[in-house]
């Protein structure tokens, strides 16, 4: 009897493999071509479209963040009564601009900004709309290294996909950047260069400027200056007073990011393959994965393969790494940004962390 | 630090992901000392690729289930990966390396680890940090081994044939980005191997400085590639192929240095670009270089080369490739709406 049985499921076993040969479209071994086509590569088109049932759900609680209606972020669907949560460093701080969220559906919403989580990088938007899909949370734990992730889009496919690479962790800040070079003198730091489109140029410091005080720290020499700017963020408004021959005068000047203007190799080297986050560094907590994104694609939900929601995209890093805020962190912040409270910022920090108000040149 | 490299970055021109001021070995070093051939390995440690579920080798995952087949087979390896896949410290250089047997030999790229017999701080993911030294290199494919002096047994991967490594094999890459980071285990990547050529695998894993020396792993968990080099877009990501490793295993346990780099062989454009749905969008021209030289500029929308249409940046990648340092190439541009020709002549840079 036994050995009917197991005869018979080997027969079963023997048939589903050649099933599974015969049904599937096109295989490597017939012709493997001297070149990859584009749609097979880890995000290309074919691939995504694997994950379009993962994201029919997710999807329609993904709205894309528009300032003055270009796309600055994704967002999510955090309430069915209009509550969406985005990077708030992508939609905040830019002058006044007109923030709409456009869903699934096609249909463009006002949104007005509520709640802000600095440390975070988080903004609670509201827009006016009720019935909405929202995403499902997925917080009891992290996705493992190696796990898939979809990022979602409000669209049929996500916008790329990839695989947790590194565990949850504190990601340290960026050191904010002036744009000046400068030498010791007697009283302060005397301006040796001015790097064109940096904080300091666009605030008209000049050479042989003196900065004696910065945010109400007095400067006996240079590298109290350094000291004193690392401790500020990029996006970050450093007010400064400067001697001009026999004038002196108070000035504040918004802080770049290094990778705009130096010429290392590392920064460089991650600059190779697209813009990355004006805010990309000093969250408390972020899991990293590869999924390679851009900037305006930051902000939306982060799936599993079954569709739940395991983070939210923060930051395009560099060039291997993308960073996602666990949901297991965000959960707990839900109801309070939603009733409108703003975080304190993090310490050593002046204003919220918001692009400048004029774009860098990369 | 080797800015002309740096600045050289165009189609057809890439990048070696040096970390730190860590060189290939000088052609005019001093030879090493004989090592003495009393090794107990003299072939590479290869095993055959096991026959993998069609989920694996379908061209396109066909349903959800493909997806967690692959998903739970990565989970399954990527502990026994990340043990094997080690942080290098050399003189000021940081890269990275993989174990490819019990005791303690290491895969690495030449550029990574330098000349024969130098010392090597061998960083593993459990927090040892272990003495070993450099022996042979191979300059050409940016190839070299190790030996990790301690006592082992140390956990490693063996190498893949280099005739199982296929386009469109599923592959992870691991490495330390940026350096060797304490509480920061090895950075998984996922990819597809793009395409396998003699001289390199390329794939769409991203890699960065730091991950130089670093293993690619097929799905069954062996040794396929290892980093090399990046250009612009992030599927411009290039990997030692396994074949330099194990057609010449003997000499790299010996301790020789061979193999010549390949710069300044390769057919360079000079530009950078984006896809485009009629060709490819010229992002950046590299000053001194042929397209520059010839007039192509930024925004250009290259529609044709040499008459034929193509698609995109990968395939005017491909038809530069295919032609030699001298050859005339033909552009025909969409500048603000109107047609322009341009005739460019190739010159010689690194290639992948």
């Amino acid at each position: 009897m036994s050995r009917v049985v197991m005869q018979s499921s080997r027969l079963v076993l023997a048939v589903s493999a050649v099933l599974a040969v015969l049904t599937t479209p096109v295989t490597l071994e017939a012709a493997a071509p001297r070149r990859l086509p584009r749609d097979l590569y880890k995000s290309g088109a074919a691939i995504r479209n694997a994950f379009r049932p993962i994201v029919k759900l997710p999807s329609q609680a993904t709205v894309a963040v528009l300032v003055n209606g270009r796309q600055k972020a994704l967002g999510a669907i955090v309430g069915s009564d209009g509550w969406v949560l985005t990077k708030a460093s992508q939609v905040n701080g830019i002058n006044g601009g007109t923030i709409t969220c456009r869903l699934k559906d096609g249909k463009t919403h006002p949104a007005r900004q509520v709640g802000f989580h600095p440390a975070h990088d988080l903004a609670m938007l509201k827009i006016e709309a009720t019935g909405l899909k929202e995403v499902v949370w997925h917080s009891k734990s992290d996705p493992s290294v190696g796990s898939l992730l979809a990022t979602c889009g409000p669209n049929d496919l996500p916008v790329a996909v990839g695989v947790v690479s590194i565990h949850r962790r504190r990601i340290p800040h960026l050191f904010g950047f002036l744009g000046v070079g400068f030498e010791d003198v007697p009283g302060g730091a005397r301006i040796s260069r001015v790097m064109p489109n940096s904080g300091a140029s666009r605030i008209g410091l000049k050479v042989g400027d003196v900065i004696i005080r910065v945010a109400g720290t007095t400067i006996p020499r240079g590298a109290v200056l350094r000291d004193q700017i690392r401790k500020f963020r990029p996006g970050d408004v450093l007010p400064m007073r400067v001697r001009r021959g026999s004038v002196e005068f108070d000035s504040n000047a918004r802080l770049g990011s290094p990778a705009e203007h130096l010429q290392n190799r590392s920064i460089f080297m991650n600059k190779l393959g697209g813009q990355l986050s004006f805010r990309r560094g000093g969250f408390p907590n972020a899991f990293a994965h590869d999924t390679v994104l851009k900037p305006e694609q930051c902000g939306g939900p982060l799936v599993d393969l079954q569709g739940r929601t395991v983070g939210i995209n923060i930051a395009r890093e560099g060039r291997t790494e993308s960073h996602a805020i666990p949901a297991q962190v965000i959960v707990g912040l839900l109801e309070d940004l939603k009733t409108g409270r703003q975080f304190a910022a993090p310490a050593n920090r002046l204003g919220p962390v918001d692009p400048p108000p004029v774009p860098l040149p990369r | 630090m080797n800015r002309g490299r740096l600045s050289a970055l165009a189609v057809a021109a890439v990048v070696l992901l040096e970390f730190a001021a860590v060189r290939a070995a000088d052609p005019t070093s001093p030879p090493p000392p004989p090592r003495p051939r009393d090794l107990p390995v003299l072939r590479a440690p290869v095993v055959a690729r096991p026959m993998q579920p069609a989920a694996f080798t379908r061209s396109v995952p066909r349903d959800v289930a493909d997806l967690l087949a692959i998903q739970k087979q990565v989970g399954k390896l990527v502990g026994d990966l990340s043990k094997a896949t080690v942080g290098l410290r050399i003189g000021n250089g940081a890269g990275s390396g993989v174990i490819v047997s019990a005791d303690g030999y290491v895969l690495s790229a030449a550029h990574v680890t330098g000349p024969p017999n130098r010392r090597v701080t061998v960083l593993l993911a459990d927090g040892r940090s272990l003495r070993g030294r450099t022996l042979g290199l191979d300059r050409g494919l940016d190839a070299s081994v190790l030996k990790i002096e301690a006592k082992g047994p140390f956990p490693f991967r063996p190498l893949a044939r280099p005739k199982d490594v296929r386009t469109g094999d599923w592959c992870l890459a691991l490495g330390h980005p940026g350096g060797f980071q304490r509480n920061r285990p090895p950075v998984v990547r996922l990819g597809r191997v793009i395409r396998t050529e003699s001289g390199f695998v390329q794939t769409d894993c991203t890699l960065v400085g730091g991950d130089s020396g670093g293993p690619l792993f097929d799905l069954s968990g062996n040794v396929i590639g290892i980093h090399s080099r990046i250009g612009a877009p992030t599927t411009w990501n290039f990997h030692v192929p396994i074949r330099a490793y194990t057609e010449s295993w003997a000499r790299f346990l010996d301790g020789v240095a061979f193999g010549r780099p390949s710069r300044g062989r390769q057919p360079v454009l000079g530009i950078n670009g984006v896809d485009h749905a009629r060709g490819c969008t010229v992002t950046a021209v590299n000053p001194n270089m042929p397209a520059a030289k010839a007039g192509v500029k930024i925004g250009d929308l290259i529609v044709k080369i040499d008459g034929k249409v193509f698609e995109g940046l990968d395939s005017l990648f491909d038809h530069v490739q295919s032609r030699k340092p001298g050859d005339k190439l033909k552009l025909s541009i969409q500048r603000n709406g109107k047609p322009v020709e341009i005739t460019v002549t190739l010159a010689g840079g690194r290639g992948p």
